[in-house]
């Protein structure tokens, strides 16, 4: 516990735990937590969100997944490679659908922090539409992330275990025990449970024997073509997304996996490790780098291991952990980290108040900017990069300096080819705010609004904003100085 | 010895060897004509695996039609090359001009000792000039860039999407500009240039920034340069090769640059397991039209002497066509050459196609030879300090 947990946030150290943990620190959230103390703050914090209710299912995710791909023993090679490239293409316009209705909900959802931490396991965990494949497996991975956010992390792992998407993406829809799959395990214990270098190979050759007998399939109810082409690649064979279990699949000896021994299946092979000290070390660390807090002597990590042990991986309870250390809050920790293109991004839209319209000029600058949902690095295989990362290569930044004309919906010229797009400003609505400080006649007092509006870090250069708001600004001027913020060095850090 | 008699004899020569006994001399000699002209090296990496046997075509050799009865190219169709019972690629019309013009060339049988099948290792052994493992963090011009930490001019552009490893240096010399309007635009922009609070990590975006604006301001400059006069191919590739162009006519600090063609994520790529012909048609058109255009404004604008084009592939396929009117990977592939200073025509004889190995061509010509050639003769460089070996150049330069 610190001081502040009973005396009232500043309206400053208000701002920093909002912008780390909702992304913006928006009027209405300030106006929540004014005057009271971290406690009451991340209460009612935690409370909105887990009150505000789930996203439904969108209309574009079919009920049964059918595999365009699919080879059968009478499909020619022609027919195959037809299937096979209209898959792709179903695929990666699915993926697109999928990604722009979880940005829609990033940007209007009252449910901030579950996003947050939604965002969190996705980026941990990894993954991509290009070997997921299936637009209705992503969706239910995200669902899953979603429902799970502020839960239990040992319930969203073994949950994870039997996850469409990941099945897919790490390769054991269809392990046998006579074929366990070594690299899911190495997989799932690099980024699920203890992280790369805190395991043997042994415990992976275990682990991949626990995650035998289960299989992705036709769901009940449907029939399955009996002369699937048994030489097709697993992503020309699979009938379905049902997850069920193959007893005659499965190695049912026992395992031992980092000291525990057990007959494991995936599921409590997964629940077992999840709360195995090591585990705790792994979240404790990632939360650290994902929240951007400067644990210098190694504190903060100690207690969130012995706050994951003691609440069994509760995600609220790490949460409130977080906020009652003196790390979180101290002037090392504060403006020092780099926003990821996401966080950026919703960010600004969110502290400037912009509507979800058409999203995908957005979809393109996180594109640009390196950080496409549900496409991490190298197909999937790689987890996203944190703070100083997010700027390699030094390109980035350029795209990034690019979001204040993205959020106000200008067309840019993506890619290396030159021929220029129309610039035209296509926002849907100006927000009020704005219009009100078109017509103010005091160029101080508006910028002073534009920089609590927007909260870049301190040291902002405001020539340019002085000349803009000078009095005699217009809404296009007014529009140009949040650009310039957004698209600032000082607007890059939380 | 003029171009025009130096090319006629080397029209003559038949393999890489006897080729090196006379070129090695030649060129440290024009290297030294005009010592204040920065060299220029374009790499150009074709994604995939680039098929030798398509590029150039054996038409005499049996085995090459029995291996391939669906797609193998007629030999009426073939750009034949004076004295020689190989032709190239009929969609190479382009580049042939190029080379009967005395300015390209394509050295055949390239690789090296058992060469890796995958996308990625291939790649990565290529990009970073050894096969040694574990695999170096940076590239073999990165490597070559970082030769001179001091500076802080910027030595290379990786260009387009793809982030290949080849540029990357340690010292940051290299950027890789995925795009680059935005990158122009940033040289519009006024920036703060004065230290400020709280100084660690805004510094360090600061610092990004500055490296970015000078680069900036050499993106600006060549956005005007004379490139839209040049029909180079409305492809992301044929635009990156456009901008490396007009970056070397403006007087760019960098000496490298890398562009891509072909993509995985269009799936149009130089990995053809199926319709090969149709790929290649378009695929080697883009290029050949491309480095004419490239060429063209080179020498216009009076850097083509100074400028170097190479181009690499992961590796090549196999002999044996697929029963998918493709090829499967193979081993050994083509390396193409340009500039004012190539040796033109082709290098090295015909693959033996008697001699596979697992269906795949036998290198004869070891890449980073011609890695160390550029290295040594072209950038003059340490080539073994960079590569971390000492390897013969192969010669192929006048």
């Amino acid at each position: 516990m610190n001081s502040l947990d009973s005396a009232a946030l500043t309206p400053e150290l208000g701002k920093h735990l909002l912008r780390r943990w909702a992304f913006a620190a928006t009027p209405d959230l300030q106006a929540a937590i004014a005057n009271k103390s971290v406690h009451q703050a991340v209460d009612l914090l935690l409370a909105q969100n887990i009150a505000a209710p789930l996203p439904s299912t969108p209309d574009f995710i079919p009920d049964t997944w059918v595999n365009p791909a699919l080879r059968l023993t009478t499909t020619s090679l022609a027919e195959l490679d037809e299937n096979s490239a209209r898959a792709s293409a179903q695929s990666k316009r699915l993926a697109r659908q999928v990604e722009q209705a979880w940005l829609k909900e990033l940007l209007e959802t009252a449910a901030p922090m579950r996003e947050n931490m939604t965002l969190f396991f996705h980026g941990a965990f990894g993954g991509s539409y290009r070997v997921i494949g299936a637009g209705k497996a992503l969706w239910l991975h995200l669902e899953r992330l979603r429902r799970h956010a502020l839960g239990r992390i040992p319930d969203l792992l073994e949950s994870l275990v039997l996850d469409p998407a990941m099945m897919i993406q790490y390769e054991y829809d269809e392990s046998r025990r006579e074929l366990p799959s070594l690299r899911a395990a190495n997989r799932i214990l690099d980024y699920w449970l203890v992280g790369e270098g805190n395991y043997s190979h042994n415990d992976a050759e275990q682990l991949a024997r626990a995650l035998t007998g289960w299989v992705l399939q036709a769901p009940p109810g449907v029939t399955a073509p009996v002369n699937v082409d048994p030489r097709g690649s697993r992503n020309n064979r699979r009938t379905g997304l049902h997850v069920a279990f193959h007893p005659e699949y499965f190695d049912q000896r026992e395992k031992t996996i980092l000291g525990l021994t057990g007959r494991f299946d995936a599921p409590a092979a997964v629940r077992a490790l999840a709360m195995h000290p090591l585990c705790a070390t792994h979240y404790a660390s990632l939360l650290i780098d994902y929240f951007g807090v400067e644990d210098a002597n190694g504190r903060l990590r100690k207690a969130l291991t012995d706050t994951y042990l003691t609440s069994r991986g509760d995600v609220q309870a790490l949460l409130r952990e977080m906020a009652a250390a003196d790390e979180f809050w101290s002037d090392a920790s504060r403006w020092r980290l780099v926003k990821s293109p996401v966080h950026l991004a919703v960010g600004a839209h969110r502290a400037i108040g912009l509507a979800a319209e058409d999203l995908s000029g957005l979809s393109d600058w996180l594109k640009a900017s390196g950080q496409t949902l549900f496409d991490s690095p190298s197909r999937g295989e790689q987890r996203w990069p944190t703070d100083i990362g997010w700027l390699e290569p030094a390109g980035r930044l350029a795209a990034r300096y690019q979001l204040g004309d993205a959020v106000f919906g200008r067309q840019i010229a993506w890619g290396v080819r030159t021929a220029e797009k129309p610039s035209a400003q296509n926002v849907a609505e100006i927000p009020a705010w704005i219009e009100e400080l078109a017509g103010l006649d005091n160029g101080a007092i508006a910028m002073e609004v534009v920089l609590e509006r927007l909260d870049p870090a301190p040291g902002l250069e405001t020539d340019q904003l002085e000349n803009l708001l000078d009095s005699q600004q217009d809404t296009a001027s007014v529009i140009t100085a949040v650009q310039h913020v957004v698209s600032s060095a000082a607007y890059q850090l939380a | 010895m003029n171009r025009r008699d130096y090319l006629h004899l080397a029209a003559l020569l038949p393999t890489v060897p006897m080729l090196s006994a006379i070129t090695g001399c030649a060129a440290s000699n024009r290297s030294s004509l005009k010592p204040d002209s920065p060299k220029r090296l374009v790499v150009i990496r074709l994604a995939g695996g680039n098929d030798a046997l398509s590029t150039v075509v054996p038409f005499r050799d049996d085995v090459y039609y029995q291996a391939r009865p669906n797609i193998a190219l007629p030999p009426q169709t073939l750009l034949k090359l004076d004295g020689n019972d190989q032709g190239l690629h009929p969609a190479l019309i382009e580049f042939k001009q190029l080379m009967d013009e005395g300015w390209a060339g394509v050295i055949q049988n390239v690789g090296y000792p058992n060469a890796s099948r995958s996308h990625s290792r291939g790649t990565q052994i290529w990009s970073t000039g050894t096969t040694t493992r574990p695999a170096p963090n940076s590239g073999w011009l990165g490597r070559w860039a970082d030769e001179d930490v001091q500076s802080g001019l910027v030595a290379g552009f990786t260009l387009g999407d793809d982030q290949g490893l080849a540029l990357q240096s340690h010292a940051r010399r290299t950027q890789m500009v995925a795009h680059p309007e935005t990158l122009r635009e940033l040289a519009a922009t006024e920036f703060a240039t004065n230290a400020v609070r709280p100084a660690s990590k805004l510094e360090r975006i600061r610092q990004v920034e500055n490296h970015l604006v000078s680069s900036a301001a050499q993106f600006a400059r060549a956005s005007k340069a004379s490139g839209n006069r040049y029909p180079y191919p409305d492809t992301d590739f044929g635009a990156a090769l456009r901008w490396a162009a007009n970056l070397i006519e403006t007087g760019s600090t960098a000496q490298v640059f890398h562009v891509t063609l072909g993509s995985f994520e269009t799936g149009f790529s130089f990995d053809t397991h199926l319709h090969q012909l149709a790929a290649h048609e378009s695929l080697y058109a883009e290029l050949g039209g491309g480095l004419k255009a490239f060429t063209a404004q080179l020498r216009k604008t009076g850097s083509w002497d100074d400028t170097l084009v190479m181009t690499y592939s992961e590796f090549g396929r196999q002999v044996a066509e697929n029963n998918r009117n493709g090829t499967e990977h193979g081993d050994a592939g083509v390396m193409f050459v340009a500039g004012g200073e190539v040796a033109s025509g082709l290098h090295g004889q015909a693959p033996h196609l008697a001699e596979v190995r697992n269906s795949g061509l036998k290198p004869e010509v070891d890449f980073r030879g011609i890695f160390a050639t550029v290295l040594q003769q072209w950038l003059d460089a340490d080539a073994e300090r960079i590569l971390g070996a000492s390897i013969a150049p192969v010669p192929f330069l006048v």
